[in-house]
């Protein structure tokens, strides 16, 4: 039982993290539309951000939360400068361009920050925490939790409660109604990719925390499309359970079948969803094939 | 007016990515030429996933090419490097391949780096009859072309040593395994299940890490009864095999091989007793007191590198080495230069000397062209934070 428990822990653990990347997709997809390949690379640009400020003697939380801002506003000028262009030339081509995006970035962080690999010690002491019928899990991926949950809760509230939030609604339900309302689409969008690309960093910076941080650690964010699509690629609450089932599916397969069945358990799950439930468990049912 | 505020957009994005906590540098040399150049090609990633691994052996072969070149040259002629990026890709390296192959002046290539690459390029080195010296890693495909002369010890050796070493240490030990889960870690994972018996220890199970994983805690769950664990894999992932282990209360000692060796290892893990973590490889880092330190000092003086470009693992060593014993090779195959005089002299019966970075090099036998086959087991020095040897050189299988 306290196998099967460790299990569920750690996986809700894990899955938050996946949820906080996918919840990231989720958002620039239920308001523009598009599907953003280069969240990967945003991910990597904060974990690289927060780790290099931490080298050079900034506090954890400091560092991350300049990390995070500033990934952010990378976001907000992507989406004027190349996206928004875009915007009348269909689906296709933008997301074309976030791929084009992701190899610029990495090129320039490349040429930036180096080769190597990096460290970003985590702001708590790695231990060993019970939470509940013997069931442990690290202290890192505890915090990685909090973190998303804080995170995702923001989210919400802003959502629930702003007139920007009520407005971001309006935009992705029908943006031409929205606009008859005084809402400028233009703003709106912009705002979208500012909060998806610094909830990419945030994922990026905690990611960095458990593991070591390379150019790669953005490969993370393929993995957080199985996340997606089980939760409804266009509903945000969806992303996170979706993050959370994938989480806890691949903890129970590498516990219970072995550890090479971690990722073929979740690619089945990612199957069974394609084929049976397209929409995701959350999702609206408005997909269309393209 | 809106164009140039897109454009303001692009450059502002640029900087920004740019503008923070920057202590990067890139230096290098790509080797001087005086008369008739030697011209030596090059294939490895420079931007794809592995740069932190390739890119500090393609500096230690620049470093090794620059001190061959300041030093008198081979028999009077500079070495040039021509480097073509793979992208750890085989597409790309493929075409990086066809784009040096053609020039007949190219008397051999270094790097060549991936088991995929080079089981990709292996049958057209072939065809031409290309040396090529020392691809960062021995991998099977690497054994099985005769034109191929490996520098690193085969997982067989590190495993084969590692194993007799640790069950020197802990008579009888159960030994659990972790592996990337890919051929090489297969390939570790034989390697582990012959030796723990045969020296009379046992196996108590072997875990698979996926590439990129963040957490490990299902395989340390499964390890916990271990005495003592072998990981090979990239360094990320045993950075996260020991977090799991650790935090599962596990506090056995951990041995890596040379694909997890680096500096992160010891410096990612946290409040790990680092005391328990070693490493097996048969290369020494940069800073090993070896014989070779003082001309090893003078090439990176040479190249202008810093730090940062020298890696956190032994390849830059490696990659020093393998550029002076290319340069030794030519020059014993003295004015007529060719891929076959340089194929000769390059199988020498008295092998090669690596400078106490590591055991000797012996290709005189013929193919497969091993590396070294001897491996020291290195831990951590705290003090000094760098990664010292804690063995003399122990043998392989042989």
């Amino acid at each position: 039982m306290t196998e099967f428990l460790n299990a569920v822990v750690n996986g809700i653990g894990l899955g938050a993290v996946y949820g906080l990347v996918a919840v990231g997709i989720a958002l620039l997809f239920k308001s523009t539309g598009l599907l953003n390949f280069a969240h990967g690379i945003l991910m990597t640009t904060g974990a690289l951000m927060a780790s290099a400020m931490v080298s050079g003697g900034r506090s954890f939380w400091t560092a991350a939360a300049i990390a995070i801002a500033v990934t952010g506003l990378i976001g907000g000028l992507i989406h004027l400068s190349v996206i928004r262009p875009l915007a009348t030339r269909g689906l296709f081509a933008g997301v074309m361009v976030t791929i084009g995006l992701s190899e610029v970035i990495h090129g320039i962080l490349s040429i930036h920050y180096g080769p190597g690999q990096r460290l970003l010690p985590p702001p708590i002491k790695v231990s060993q925490i019970e939470v509940f019928g013997g069931a442990r899990i690290s202290s890192t991926l505890l915090l990685c939790g909090g973190v998303v949950l804080l995170a995702v809760g923001a989210l919400a509230l802003l959502f629930r409660f702003t007139l920007l939030g009520v407005q971001l609604r309006g935009a992705a339900v029908n943006p031409q109604l929205a606009t008859g309302f005084g809402a400028n689409l233009a703003v709106i969008f912009t705002i979208a990719w500012v909060v998806a690309a610094a909830l990419g960093a945030t994922a990026g910076i905690l990611l960095g925390t458990l593991s070591v941080i390379e150019l790669t650690l953005g490969d993370f964010a393929l993995r957080a499309f199985t996340a997606l699509i089980v939760g409804g690629a266009d509903s945000i609450p969806g992303a996170l359970v979706g993050g959370l089932v994938v989480g806890v599916v691949e903890l129970l397969s590498g516990t219970y079948l072995g550890s090479e069945y971690r990722v073929v358990a979740t690619m089945a799950l990612l199957l069974v969803f394609l084929v049976a439930r397209p929409t995701g468990l959350f999702g609206s049912g408005t997909l269309r094939r393209v | 007016m809106r164009r140039g505020f897109r454009v303001l957009a692009v450059l502002a994005a640029l900087a920004l990515v740019g503008a923070c906590g920057s202590d990067g540098d890139d230096s290098g040399n790509g080797g001087s030429s005086g008369g008739k150049a030697i011209t030596v090609g090059y294939i490895g990633d420079l931007t794809g996933p592995n740069t932190g691994s390739e890119v500090p052996y393609l500096n230690g072969i620049r470093a090794g090419i620059a001190w061959v070149n300041e030093n008198g040259g081979v028999n009077g002629r500079k070495i040039e490097l021509q480097v073509e990026d793979s992208k750890f890709d085989v597409a790309t390296g493929t075409q990086a391949f066809q784009r040096l192959a053609p020039n007949k002046d190219m008397v051999a290539m270094m790097g060549l780096n991936g088991s995929s690459v080079i089981a990709a390029l292996a049958p057209e080195v072939d065809k031409l009859g290309i040396p090529v010296v020392g691809p960062a890693a021995t991998t099977e495909p690497g054994l099985a072309s005769e034109n191929f002369y490996n520098l690193q010890a085969s997982l067989e050796d590190q495993g084969t040593a590692l194993v007799k070493y640790l069950m020197e240490q802990q008579p009888g030990a159960k030994v659990g395994t972790a592996v990337i889960n890919v051929a090489s870690g297969t390939e570790w994972e034989d390697v582990i299940k012959e030796a723990v018996p045969a020296n009379g220890g046992t196996t108590t199970g072997f875990e698979k890490l996926e590439p990129g994983a963040v957490e490990a805690n299902s395989q340390a769950q499964a390890l916990k009864g271990s005495d003592v664990v072998t990981v090979h894999s990239n360094v990320p992932l045993a950075v996260v095999l020991v977090k799991a282990l650790h935090a599962q209360g596990s506090d056995v000692p951990v041995y890596a091989s040379y694909g997890s060796m680096g500096e992160t290892l010891w410096k990612g893990v946290g409040d790990v007793d680092t005391d328990k973590i070693f490493g097996v490889n048969g290369w020494s880092m940069y800073y090993a007191d070896a014989e070779g330190k003082a001309d090893l000092d003078e090439a990176i003086k040479l190249t202008k590198l810093k730090k940062d470009d020298l890696g956190t693992t032994a390849g830059f060593t490696q990659g020093y080495v393998a550029a002076r014993i290319l340069a030794e090779a030519m020059k014993d195959a003295g004015d007529d230069l060719t891929r076959e005089s340089l194929h000769k002299a390059l199988r020498r019966s008295e092998g090669f000397d690596t400078y106490g970075f590591a055991g000797h090099v012996d290709w005189s036998g013929g193919a497969p062209h091993k590396g070294v086959q001897q491996v020291r087991i290195y831990g951590w020095d705290a003090d000094k934070g760098q990664i010292v040897a804690v063995t003399d050189l122990l043998g392989g299988k042989g």
